[in-house]
């Protein structure tokens, strides 16, 4: 186990740390506004496959009828 | 000769239009393609833009690290170790011979997630060692 004694850190360092931490807050927030972005971007690809499911729904219908009314009628 | 036979279609007119009306869909259909592909490339310049922020994030984070006064950790000794079969104690870290071998094989070629995954249990080391 390690002692938890105190740490001294020169000043002109922990000045640059200070610059470091407000930058990786920064990157930080961007990060998370990207991945938000990464989930909307993914919601809408979500929709668009829900529609295409819809459509092929549909045109299947279509063509039911069609085959309906060309062949099966046609056999009674 | 021979005869032609004909297969009479009680109402064309529904049957052409919802012909139509399938094709017009399938076209829709590949409109929709069109924007979904614009969405997929949407997707990956911003993973793309996500992954050079989480790299300046470890960079960042090395720097971080270097600022702050180096503390020597403990190394690990090397630990008695006791054989389950004979009961006898053997050190951790001697090679027998046959190991030795082994070691002069060729390391496989590392990706980037096993470095990852290296790096991860270096930190977990790490972080064990603060506890």
């Amino acid at each position: 186990m390690m002692e938890n004694v105190p740490v001294f850190v020169k000043i002109g360092d922990y000045k640059e740390i200070v610059e470091i931490l407000g930058l990786t807050r920064e990157k930080i927030s961007q990060a998370r506004f990207l991945l938000s972005k990464i989930g909307e971007i993914k919601a809408q690809e979500d929709a668009v496959i829900a529609d295409w499911a819809r459509e092929i729904e549909e045109v299947e219908q279509r063509v039911d009828d069609i085959d309906k009314t060309l062949v099966h009628k046609q056999l009674k | 000769m021979t005869e032609d036979f004909f297969v009479g279609v009680r109402n064309p007119k529904d049957v052409r239009r919802e012909l139509v009306t399938s094709s017009r869909s399938l076209v829709e259909a590949l409109i929709k393609y069109e924007k979904y592909k614009g969405l997929r490339e949407q997707k990956l310049q911003t993973l793309e833009e996500l992954k050079s922020t989480m790299d300046e994030l470890v960079v960042l984070n090395r720097k971080l690290r270097g600022r702050l006064p180096k503390v020597k950790r403990k190394k690990m000794e090397s630990i008695p170790h006791e054989c389950p079969e004979t009961g006898s104690k053997k050190k951790i870290g001697k090679k027998t011979t046959a190991k030795k071998k082994e070691v002069k094989k060729k390391p496989p070629v590392k990706s980037r997630l096993d470095k990852l995954r290296e790096k991860i249990e270096e930190y977990e080391s790490k972080i064990s060692t603060l506890q």
